[in-house]
């Protein structure tokens, strides 16, 4: 009787155990998400504040046009704002994932979220297309301003480029 | 900056594109639950006749626009600002511009 007890309550306790376990690895897998969220919303914010004013001067004399200039500032901008958070976007992509395969409950959420989030890439390859239409010569040209390549202030550049 | 007294503009099919993307962008951020107060973004095209169409844009409409984008997480901003901010250089017309300058800066009133 006592054996029979015993093997029930090992049956219960080690059920339980496996449920427990699921559950625990979904709230940590939810906090996981969540909080890689918070610190990509984080490092996207120090990524606008640190970003600098371009020193347009440098993009005036190179002899490149408007349309040219234009297309430079959006592929530079989207590279470097995605260069910023990269670490956080990755860290949030994988909590995203891990969340996605535990929990079947938050696959709208997730991918939702992921669509949106990932939209920093899609710009960019957008603006990667329209910059790879520009002669190797103009990309040398703009390869020279090392300010590009930092988070820099977008409309204050295309203002003072009279864009 | 003040926000703008745009008054009638004609939307370029660059920039109807852009409000559909906003809108997109806008659905989509409403899933996560993070992004609950996320709900009135471009409730500003909402309402209003069909796209293809001349606005009236006045400073009030983008005084509601700066309203709700108090409440928008920064991660979803950041994503309307670049749709701003490539539409803005992509458009030839004045009025369009402006338009996007003031979407870009969320119209931060004084």
């Amino acid at each position: 009787m006592n054996k029979i007890i015993l093997g029930m309550l090992f049956f219960v306790s080690t059920g339980s155990l496996a449920g427990d376990n699921i559950i625990e690895k979904r709230l940590l897998a939810k906090t996981m998400f969540d909080r890689s969220i918070v610190e990509l919303s984080k490092q996207e914010a120090a990524c606008k504040a640190e970003r600098k004013i371009l020193p347009v001067e440098k993009i005036r004399t190179l002899g490149i046009t408007k349309k040219e200039q234009a297309i430079a500032l959006q592929y530079y901008y989207s590279k470097a704002m995605l260069n910023c958070s990269d670490e956080q976007l990755k860290n949030y992509l994988v909590a995203s994932a891990l969340l996605n395969v535990l929990d079947k409950n938050q696959r709208a959420a997730t991918e939702s979220g992921n669509e949106l989030i990932i939209q920093s890439h899609i710009d960019y390859l957008n603006s990667e297309i329209k910059f790879n239409t520009l002669t190797a010569e103009t990309k040398a040209k703009l390869a020279n301003v090392k300010e590009l390549l930092q988070p820099f202030e977008p409309m204050i550049a295309a203002k003072a480029l009279g864009l | 900056m003040e926000c703008p007294n745009i008054g009638d503009i004609s939307f370029s099919q660059t920039s109807l594109d852009a409000i559909e993307d906003l809108k997109r962008r806008k659905d989509l951020s409403n899933a996560l639950v993070l992004f609950s107060g996320a709900g009135h973004i471009v409730n500003i095209f909402v309402g209003r006749s069909s796209l293809n169409t001349v606005y009236s844009l006045y400073s009030t409409d983008f005084e509601l626009l700066a309203e709700a984008l108090t409440d928008i997480p920064d991660i979803v901003k950041n994503r309307i600002e670049t749709v701003a901010y490539t539409t803005y250089l992509n458009v030839g017309d004045y009025k369009e511009k402006q338009f996007w300058q003031a979407i870009y800066q969320g119209c931060r009133l004084n």
